[in-house]
C-alpha cells in the first residue's frame, strides 16, 4: 500500500527536522512548475499535482537519506538547485512528489589556482563561483545567460553551455570531477584528474541526467586565466543567414577559436541590435585569451569576413555594450513578468544543433512553418550562438500574442505546436532536438526519435540506476 | 476626433555600466546604447491604442497618427505603429540634434497638428534625455489649446468626449474632456507598447512611413532661456543590505533584539 502524503511529510521531518521540510501551500504550488509554465504561474493557475513537500538538503548524507526513503516507498523525487529550468524538468507530474532542493548546499569548497580547479557544492551560484575565481584573476569560462540565477548542480545536470563556449566549451568540457547520489542512497565520487582512460567516462552518467538518474551534490570545474584587457569585440551586418553560417564554418574549419561566434537573423537581430541592425543579419565575435592569440584570432576573423565580401563592420563598442547587459538576473525576470501581464505577449526559445550542411535548411523550414501554421505570432527569429568544427546550434526565438485563451491553454495553442515544428524539422534533417536547455518533460515525447537505435543505451542506464523509476518521472524518458 | 501621437527615441540608460565611463570622466557616451521609445511616450502610445479599442468596441472610429522628430532610429517603431493600424507614421528629419531645443520641437509638432487637422495631441510628459518637460506646454501654447498634464488613463465616452484621469498631488482628478487638447502622459500603468502579429505586419505594416524634412532651427522663439545640456554622469550606488540574526527560541527576547536592531538601523550592519 503506497505511503500517504501525510506519512511522507512526517517521515521527512523525522529524518531531517522541520527546518528542512517545507509544506507551505504557496511554496508547494510554485514548486510544481518551472519557467516553461510561467504564464500559468503568473496567473495563479497550477494544473499539475502539487508536491507533498520541498526538502532542503544540507549535505550529501541528507540527499542520500531522502533518496533511499523515496526509493523504498516508490515516491517521485524532483531534484533542483537554481530553478532556472525552461523545459519542464522541474514539473511534478505525479501525486505526492518530493522536490529535493540543493540550494542550501552552497559552499565554495576550494579555489585551486595552481591546478586551476574550482570545487563547489551543488547549490553554489555560478555567479559566486565566478566572482571567487575573478578575485584571483581567473574565470570558469562558463557564462550562460542564467549565470545570476543558476547553481552548479543544475548546470551540470542540464548539460548547460555558456556564451563563451566556442573557446571554453560546454559544462561537459569543463567538469573535472563530481559527487552524486543515486536512488538507493549510494554516494559516488569521481575524482579530479586531467584525463582518464580507465574505461568509459562515467562523468557522463551524471552530466545531463536532468535528475532522472542521480542528484549531483558537488562539482569541480576548470579555471582559466581571465584577461579582459585583451578582449577584442567584432561586429558586422550582412544580408543572409546562409552567408553567415558559411563565415562561421570558415572560422571554425580554419582552426580559430573565438570565445563568441554568434549569428542573428534579421528578426532576432532587430530585437537585440536595434541601434544598427536595420533589417540585416548580425554577426558578432569576441576573441579572448593571451594577447598574441587574441590578436591573431581577431585578425584572422577580420580577414575571413573581408574575403566573404558580404559584411559591413559595426562599431565595436556597440557589441561590448550589448554583452555587458546580456545576462538574466532576478530584476529581468521581474520585469518580464510585468511585461507579459500588461502586453499579453510572451516569448520562448527552442535550441537545437546540426551539422553545417543542414543547419540553414532547418532554420528556413522551421521558421517558415511556424509563420504559416501558428496563429498570433509577433516574432519568429533565431540565432546561432555556439559553433563547433562540425556544425553549430540554432536558438529559435518565438514571441506570440495570447489571444482568446485561458492561461492553461497557452501551452496547447502556442508553445507545444511551435516546439513540435522545430523538433520535427531538426530530427528529420539529422540534427539534435536539444542543444543546451535539456529535454525536460516537453521534448521527452520525441526522445526515441532523437536517440534512434542508441535509445537502448539510455533506457538501460535508467533501468540500472533507477530501477524503481523514482527519479524525476517524465523527464528525458516520457511518463509511462 | 482623431489623435496625433508624438514620441521620441532615447538611449536606454538602464544599460549604462561602470565600464562605459571614459577615463577619469563621469561622462558616458550614450551613442553606443540601444535606442528605445521614451518611457512616457511608450505609455502614451499604448494608452491611445486602448482608447481606440474602446472606441471601436462602441462602434466608432478613432484614427491615430504618429510623429517622431529626429533620426532613423524611430523608423522601426513607426513601422510597428503602421502594423498596429495607425493611419500615418511620420518622421520629421532635422539636420541638427534638437534634444535641447524644446521650442523647435514644439514648433514642428504644432505645424503637424495644424496640417493634419488633428484634435488631440498625445505625448509623454518629458523625455529621459532632454528632460526639460517643456515640449507639452510650449506646443499647447503654440496651438492655443488646453494642456492636461500628468495623465495616467484615458477612457472613450462619445465621439466628442473622453474621460481623462490625471494624477494630482492630493489625489486623482477625473474630468470629461471635449477636444481639442494636448495630453501629457506620465507614469501610466500600461507602460509597454503592444506587439503587432506577423500577419498585422504583412497586412498593415508594409505601408510606407513618411520622412519629412523640416525647416532649419531658428533663433529661440519661445521666450525661454537657452537650454544647456548637462553631462550625463555615472555613479555607482549599490544598495547593500545587512542582516542581524535573531534567535527565535524565546519570543520576548527575539522581539527585544529586533527592536534594538530596528532602533539602530542606519548604522553600518555586520
Amino acid at each position: 500500500m503506497p505511503i500517504t502524503r501525510t506519512e511522507i511529510v512526517e517521515r521527512l521531518i523525522a529524518m531531517l527536522g522541520p527546518d528542512q521540510v517545507v509544506t507551505d501551500a504557496d511554496v508547494l504550488k510554485l514548486s510544481s512548475v518551472d519557467r516553461f509554465r510561467r504564464y500559468e504561474e503568473l496567473n495563479g493557475v497550477f494544473m499539475l499535482p502539487i508536491p507533498a513537500a520541498v526538502v532542503y538538503a544540507e549535505s550529501a548524507a541528507d540527499v542520500s537519506a531522502v533518496l533511499a526513503f523515496a526509493n523504498d516507498n516508490r515516491i517521485n523525487v524532483v531534484p533542483r538547485t537554481g530553478r532556472s529550468a525552461t523545459e519542464g524538468g522541474l514539473e511534478t507530474v505525479v501525486e505526492n512528489s518530493i522536490v529535493l532542493d540543493g540550494s542550501r548546499m552552497n559552499r565554495i569548497l576550494k579555489i585551486d589556482p595552481y591546478n586551476m580547479l574550482a570545487t563547489a557544492e551543488c547549490g553554489a551560484p555560478l555567479q559566486a563561483v565566478e566572482d571567487a575565481a575573478r578575485a584571483l584573476g581567473l574565470t570558469t569560462g562558463h557564462s550562460p545567460q542564467s549565470k545570476p540565477l543558476a547553481q552548479m548542480g543544475g548546470l551540470v545536470a542540464t548539460r548547460s553551455i555558456g556564451q563563451f563556449s566556442t573557446l571554453y566549451g560546454g559544462i561537459e568540457d569543463m567538469l573535472i570531477g563530481l559527487e552524486a547520489v543515486f536512488p538507493n542512497g549510494q554516494i559516488c565520487r569521481i575524482k579530479n584528474v586531467p584525463r582518464r582512460a580507465a574505461g568509459p567516462d562515467i562523468r557522463h552518467i551524471a552530466i545531463g541526467n536532468e535528475g532522472a538518474l542521480c542528484f549531483i551534490t558537488e562539482a569541480t570545474v576548470k579555471l582559466f586565466k581571465f584577461q579582459p584587457e585583451n578582449h577584442v569585440f567584432l561586429g558586422y551586418t550582412l544580408d543572409s543567414m546562409k552567408d553567415g553560417f558559411e563565415i562561421l564554418r570558415q572560422v571554425m574549419v580554419d582552426g580559430y577559436r573565438p570565445s563568441v561566434a554568434r549569428l542573428y537573423d534579421p528578426e532576432d537581430g532587430a530585437y537585440h541590435f536595434s541601434s544598427f541592425a536595420d533589417g540585416k543579419c548580425v554577426l558578432i565575435f569576441v576573441a579572448e585569451g593571451p594577447a598574441a592569440i587574441t590578436k591573431a584570432t581577431a585578425e584572422a576573423i577580420e580577414a575571413i569576413v573581408a574575403a566573404s565580401g558580404v559584411c559591413k563592420a559595426v562599431e565595436r563598442k556597440v557589441i561590448k555594450s550589448w554583452f555587458d547587459n546580456l545576462n538574466w538576473g532576478p530584476e529581468k525576470v521581474a520585469e518580464e513578468r510585468v511585461e507579459i501581464m500588461t502586453t499579453h505577449n510572451i516569448g520562448n526559445t527552442t535550441e537545437i544543433s546540426a551539422t553545417w550542411d543542414v543547419i540553414n535548411d532547418i532554420y528556413e523550414r522551421a521558421s517558415a512553418r511556424i509563420r504559416a501554421e501558428i496563429p498570433d505570432m509577433t516574432l519568429v527569429g533565431g540565432h546561432s550562438s555556439h559553433s563547433y568544427l562540425n556544425g553549430t546550434n540554432l536558438y529559435f526565438v518565438h514571441y506570440y500574442n495570447l489571444v482568446d485563451i485561458k492561461p492553461e491553454e497557452e501551452i496547447v495553442k502556442y508553445h507545444h505546436p511551435i516546439k513540435k515544428i522545430i523538433v520535427e524539422e531538426t530530427i528529420r534533417a539529422g540534427g539534435s532536438m536539444c542543444h543546451h536547455h535539456g529535454v525536460g518533460k516537453h521534448r521527452a515525447p520525441w526522445i526515441k526519435d532523437e536517440y534512434g537505435s542508441s535509445y537502448y543505451m539510455l533506457e538501460t542506464l535508467k533501468r540500472a540506476f533507477d530501477p524503481n523509476g523514482i527519479m524525476n518521472i517524465g523527464t528525458i524518458i516520457p511518463k509511462a | 476626433m482623431d489623435a496625433l501621437l508624438a514620441f521620441k527615441m532615447v538611449p536606454d540608460l538602464d544599460l549604462v555600466t561602470g565600464e562605459m565611463v571614459e577615463g577619469e570622466s563621469t561622462a558616458v557616451d550614450t551613442g553606443y546604447l540601444r535606442p528605445i521609445i521614451n518611457p512616457d511616450d511608450e505609455g502614451a502610445l499604448e494608452l491611445a491604442l486602448q482608447l481606440r479599442d474602446q472606441a471601436e468596441a462602441a462602434g466608432a472610429t478613432l484614427p491615430l497618427s504618429a510623429v517622431s522628430v529626429g533620426g532613423p532610429a524611430a523608423d522601426r517603431v513607426l513601422k510597428t505603429l503602421m502594423a498596429l493600424r495607425f493611419a500615418r507614421a511620420m518622421r520629421l528629419a532635422t539636420a541638427e540634434d534638437l534634444t535641447f531645443r524644446p521650442d523647435m520641437v514644439a514648433r514642428d509638432l504644432a505645424d503637424r497638428v495644424r496640417q493634419g487637422g488633428h484634435r488631440l495631441l498625445i505625448l509623454g510628459r518629458q523625455s529621459s534625455d532632454g528632460a526639460s518637460g517643456l515640449v507639452p506646454p510650449l506646443v499647447a501654447a503654440s496651438l492655443g489649446w488646453p494642456l492636461i498634464a500628468d495623465v495616467i488613463d484615458l477612457s472613450y465616452r462619445t465621439d466628442a468626449a473622453l474621460m481623462v484621469t490625471c494624477r494630482r498631488p492630493d489625489g486623482v482628478l477625473r474630468l470629461t474632456l471635449r477636444p481639442p487638447a494636448v495630453l501629457a502622459i506620465a507614469d501610466v500603468a500600461a507602460s509597454y507598447l503592444r506587439s503587432p502579429t506577423l500577419k498585422d505586419r504583412m497586412t498593415h505594416g508594409k505601408r510606407p512611413i513618411e520622412v519629412i524634412d523640416v525647416a532649419e532651427p531658428v533663433a529661440n522663439n519661445a521666450g525661454i532661456a537657452p537650454l544647456q545640456p548637462l553631462p550625463i554622469g555615472y555613479s555607482s550606488s549599490v544598495e547593500r543590505r545587512s542582516a542581524v540574526m535573531v534567535d527565535g527560541s524565546d519570543v520576548a527576547a527575539a522581539l527585544s533584539a529586533l527592536s534594538a536592531a530596528w532602533r539602530g538601523r542606519g548604522r553600518a550592519g555586520p
